[in-house]
């Protein structure tokens, strides 16, 4: 029979919350020149969604027809500019795309929560059991793959309608096969080491060798995933409000603004561009900082940042 | 031949050149028109939609029809006459055919009318509104060519009531042979245009009826496509690719424009409203919310700002010449809408909303986006309005127009509080009123009054004509009262034209391929 050392050197230590406090995390994200800017880049829109009703200079569902599309710089008779002009109803184009990327991050945080919640507990379950659980797990998972995730939320948005909140559900609930199928493959790896060995050999609970040793031993591939997740949520938000099926045309979303403007774009850029602009940027250093947090997370590439 | 290879490189550039010119025309004669269309069919089954008459009456033929300025006018009927208020003697012109072939006589009009009583008994098909409007008994052939339609009550606008398209003549033999899923997308009719074949997404295939009644049409071949969204029907018209499309925003005129085609603004008869659901929501029911509702909403700025100026609001309940022009449209008013939903007892809340016994006054508004000028913009404004005097728009729907125009169809079954719609002219006033009469197909809002009705049915029965118009003034007036609907405007309809294609519009919009379609000059 194996002796287990409880102490041993081959048990793992580092996860990935002990590796994100390690000291070497910001001054190695400053060496990266592209991370750094792609920090900024997010850490300003997430400032701008959390303080967005101070930030925004007008009501951004304040529609006054009669200073419809107007272009950036334009100032009413009241004195107020707006920056980057107003839309077809004479809502003001910088304000709703300030609330736009509130729509965007809630979006894409909650759905990866939810998302990310039903994978780990899926991949978790799947890999530490295996047999059966597992063979039901990942026909599940097949199932759900079988589907084209836009047209399956597009689908369930076409029956549930058009909300917030279910959008968020939908994202939530179309998007956690990944998560699944990573920490499962975690899992198979990790369930034979010798620290889960030991645990089972000092008579712990499942619950507590699935949740207390080997969960935060997949936390690295899991952050990973979900940044690219977040990116990916926004542009799927972008793409079903723009499709219609998003939000509800008075909420302030980048996809709705797109959708509103684009019919106006010979004549009127600045109802598109801005909302472009954002999506554009948010997605790009989100995915940037995702990569970044890959190699990072790496322990092959240590050295290498 | 001084120089042999001279006199053939003049023939061959000759040749090239009359090649050239030949094959150009070949290629640009044999190009279709395209008809951009903002959603897709249905059915083409006359007797299976509402929502389809530019083309079922491009495929179809009636009785009767409006031609294009809107009068009644003989179809494949060639004259009618009255035996008495029950009994009307209608006979067929001579020597017509339907596209296969078959005999336009007595026959095929008593199957097409059989054939709807029968539907519409079976509670099939969408013929609320064709047979709500024409009261008959049965039809009888006479001879070949002459019929008698027997009426359940006396109707003084009968051939008004025989030019809805659900009512175009149908070949006994091709509807008898095949079942109804095949006639359903596989029409034969007496229209200009002969089917040739439809797939949902590449289009409607259409072809000129040589043997139509007036000649041939001066188009062959049309294809009609869905493209709900009018910022895709706009660059389709931009990059040549569609020579037709309706409902063109006012602002992106200049811009067509710009790009080489032509925009026709025409005025027209389509009344635009705001339809208040009944049996939903109790607070719609008192009329003092209904008017709220009309004094919350500035449709004059709406019609100026957003429609260029070219919408006109008014009570337009009935079209003209019949409307009583001496009805004022409601006044904006935000003060006597408050007033006026104070009385009724919905105080604001908290948060503005006004709530009446715990409940809020919260409603539910579908729109759809394309099928009319600025709708879903437009209805974001009424809904901003709305929120001004305490009504609170809870959820703003946009619906496709696909969807609406079944929901249409089906007397407005699955729409939820408001609706925006509308309503074409029926250029009588009996006609047009039916929109809020009971039994009506139009009454999507399922609003229902007594007085009305009363009023309704003695009009609708009075076969004199000195007494019309003080009857028709009566209830346009106690219906604007009571406002079922949010009025809006009778809106202009701006059609995006390729530079080839001669257009001829008309004023209830529709667009009759056989009648509008006057060329093309490639």
């Amino acid at each position: 029979m194996t002796q287990i050392d409880p102490t041993s050197e081959s048990q793992p230590v580092v996860t990935a919350a002990s590796g994100l406090k390690r000291n070497s995390f910001w001054p190695r994200l400053w060496r990266s020149k592209v991370a750094t800017i792609s920090a900024i880049i997010f850490l300003v829109v997430v400032i701008a969604a959390i303080t967005a009703p101070w930030l925004s200079p007008a009501d951004p569902s304040a529609i006054k027809i009669i200073q419809r599309l107007k272009p950036p710089g334009f100032t009413n008779s009241a004195g107020t500019t707006f920056w980057l002009g107003t839309d077809a109803l004479g809502r003001d184009v910088l304000s709703r795309v300030i609330f736009g990327a509130r729509v965007s991050l809630i979006v894409g945080l909650s759905a990866v929560v939810i998302s990310g919640t039903i994978g780990v507990l899926v991949g978790l379950l799947s890999g530490f059991f295996g047999g059966l659980v597992d063979d039901i797990f990942m026909r599940i998972c097949d199932i759900q793959l079988s589907f084209p995730t836009i047209l399956l939320a597009l689908t369930i948005m076409a029956v549930l309608g058009s909300g917030l909140d279910k959008l968020i559900l939908v994202l939530g609930l179309t998007g956690w096969v990944q998560y699944g199928r990573i920490v499962r493959s975690q899992v198979l790896a990790l369930k034979n080491d010798e620290f889960v060995l030991a645990a089972r050999a000092t008579g712990e609970q499942r619950w507590q060798i699935i949740f207390q040793h080997i969960l935060p031993n997949v936390w690295s591939p899991v952050i990973v995933i979900a940044s690219f997740t977040v990116a990916s949520n926004i542009v799927a938000e972008a793409s079903l409000s723009f499709l219609g099926v998003g939000v509800p045309p008075s909420v302030p979303s980048w996809g709705t603004m797109l959708a509103d403007g684009r019919q106006y774009i010979g004549v009127a850029d600045w109802l598109t561009a801005p909302a472009g602009v954002a999506i554009s940027l948010t997605v790009l250093s989100i995915n940037i900082l995702g990569d970044w947090l890959r190699d990072y997370l790496d322990p092959r590439l240590k050295n290498l940042l | 031949m001084k120089n042999p290879h001279l006199f053939r490189a003049s023939v061959l550039a000759l040749g090239l050149t009359v090649s050239a010119l030949g094959g150009g025309h070949a290629t640009a004669a044999s190009r279709p028109v395209v008809f951009l269309n903002s959603a897709e069919p249905v059915s083409l089954d006359p007797m299976f939609t509402q929502a389809d008459a530019n083309v079922i009456l491009s495929i179809h033929e009636t009785l009767f029809r409006l031609d294009n300025k809107g009068d009644v006018v003989a179809a494949l009927a060639e004259s009618i006459k009255m035996i008495d208020p029950l009994n009307w003697e209608i006979k067929i012109r001579p020597g017509l055919v339907f596209q296969n072939g078959e005999p336009i006589n007595a026959d095929a009009a008593v199957f097409t009318f059989d054939r709807a009583k029968t539907l519409f008994a079976a509670g099939k098909g969408d013929l609320t509104f064709a047979l709500g409007a024409l009261k008959y008994d049965h039809m009888e052939k006479v001879d070949d060519l002459t019929v008698k339609l027997v009426m359940t009550v006396p109707d003084p606008i009968i051939t008004s009531h025989m030019v809805n398209p659900e009512l175009s003549l149908l070949p006994p033999k091709y509807y008898t042979q095949n079942p109804p899923e095949k006639v359903a997308f596989a029409p034969v009719g007496a229209g200009g245009y002969k089917f040739v074949s439809y797939k949902p997404g590449e289009g409607l295939v259409l072809k000129a009826f040589d043997k139509y009644r007036t000649g041939k049409p001066p188009v062959d071949d049309v294809i009609v496509k869905a493209v709900p969204e009018v910022a895709t029907r706009i660059s389709e018209i931009k990059a040549g690719s569609a020579d037709l499309m309706v409902g063109v925003p006012a602002d992106l005129k200049q811009d067509l424009e710009n790009a080489g085609a032509k925009v026709i603004v025409a005025p027209s008869y389509r009344r635009l409203f705001v339809a208040i659901k009944q049996g939903r929501n109790p607070a719609l029911a008192d009329v003092r919310v209904r008017q709220a509702m009309n004094h919350a909403v500035n449709c004059e700025e709406i019609a100026q700002v957003l429609l260029g100026g070219m919408a006109k609001c008014s009570i337009d309940l009935v079209n003209a010449p019949n409307q009583d022009a001496s009805l004022k449209p409601y006044a904006f008013d935000p003060g006597k809408a408050k007033e006026l939903l104070t009385a009724a007892g919905w105080v604001p809340g908290a948060d503005g909303v006004r709530a009446k016994d715990g409940v809020r006054l919260s409603l539910n508004f579908d729109t759809t986006n394309g099928s009319y000028l600025m709708d879903k913009e437009i209805a974001q404004v009424m809904a901003d309005s709305w929120k001004d005097v305490g009504i609170e728009i809870a959820d703003l729907r946009v619906i496709d127009n696909s969807v609406s125009s079944q929901m249409r169809a089906k007397q407005g079954a699955g729409y939820r509080d408001l609706m925006n719609s509308s309503s074409g002219p029926d250029y009588t006033c009996q006609g047009d009123l039916l929109l809020v009469q009971k039994a009506s197909g139009s009454n999507r809002m399922s609003w229902v009054d007594d007085k009305f009705e009363q009023m309704f049915k003695a009009f609708n029965q009075e076969f004199d004509q000195t007494k019309w118009k003080a009857m028709c003034d009566a209830a346009q007036a106690y219906v604007a009262e009571q406002a079922p609907v949010v009025w809006m405007f009778t809106e202009p309809t701006f059609y995006g034209v390729s530079k080839r294609l001669d257009y001829e519009a008309r004023p209830d919009g529709r667009v009759y391929l056989n009648l509008v379609l006057k060329g093309v000059k490639d």
